[in-house]
């Protein structure tokens, strides 16, 4: 089953799929490609459990990337932290940009009860 | 063409582009940058499949070198709008030609009209 993810830190967003029996040492390296960062440098944490994936020997699946909780149009979500330079055992905290926000939305999407018969503006 | 692709692969010995990186023109992967600085990277196949926009601007004007970064900036589209056809984009690849159920691809209200606007620029 392949398993859809999408990899977040600070502006860099990576929607990466993977086979949920691949291992996380794996998933790093695909990463390494990508950002040239060492894989071993590399620390991702899932956000759905806030578990860290850093056994590199267990499969997506262990670390409860399943194909039927990532879905392609609905990835899952994993972050993305570098170790900090200089230093064996300091990683990162996690740390995402907010995305941009919509702009509010025009009226005629505001549901009313008698919606049916009173937009005229709506073309049907 | 038996040559690797920019030095990205640590091990020389080893088959190039078995992790897919972001260089030279047979890349695995693509990175699409928002009107709001947010990159994107996503499988080239996927948006280049979905979107004929996005492979006429990769296969436009430009030097072919192996290093040449395959960036390509969307600078009508925020991060919002362009997070949403980053997943329509592993969805359609997923599902196209595919004999198994279709689920829906769930949009936010929010997000809809600019959706539309930017899946006319990307015609898909």
């Amino acid at each position: 089953m392949d398993v859809f993810m999408m990899i977040r830190r600070q502006k860099l967003t990576l929607f990466v799929d993977a086979k949920e029996s691949s291992t996380v040492s794996e998933l790093k390296k695909i990463i390494e490609g990508i950002t040239k960062v060492p894989w071993n440098n590399i620390r991702l944490i899932v956000d759905s459990t806030k578990q860290p994936m850093d056994d590199d020997n267990q499969t997506l699946a262990d670390c409860g990337l399943s194909g039927s909780v990532a879905k392609a149009y609905s990835p899952a979500l994993l972050y993305l932290c570098y170790r900090k330079a200089g230093s064996d055992n300091e990683w990162e905290p996690i740390d995402v940009a907010e995305l941009s926000t919509p702009p509010p939305l025009p009226e005629v999407f505001n549901k009313t009860d008698d919606d049916k018969k009173d937009n005229p503006q709506i073309a049907s | 063409m038996p040559t690797e692709t920019a030095g990205a692969t640590p091990t020389p010995g080893a088959t190039s582009n078995v992790y897919g990186g972001l260089e030279g023109p047979e890349s695995m992967y693509l990175k699409l940058i928002s009107s709001d600085g947010h990159e994107f990277v996503v499988r080239r196949d996927f948006a280049t499949s979905a979107s004929p926009t996005i492979k006429n601007m990769l296969s436009g004007p430009g030097q072919y070198s192996d290093t040449q970064p395959n960036e390509i900036y969307l600078k009508d589209i925020p991060s919002h709008v362009l997070i949403n056809v980053c997943r329509y984009f592993a969805y359609k690849a997923k599902y196209t030609n595919s004999s198994i159920d279709i689920p829906e691809f769930p949009i936010d209200t929010h997000v809809v009209l600019e959706l539309l606007v930017a899946s006319d620029f990307l015609d898909c």
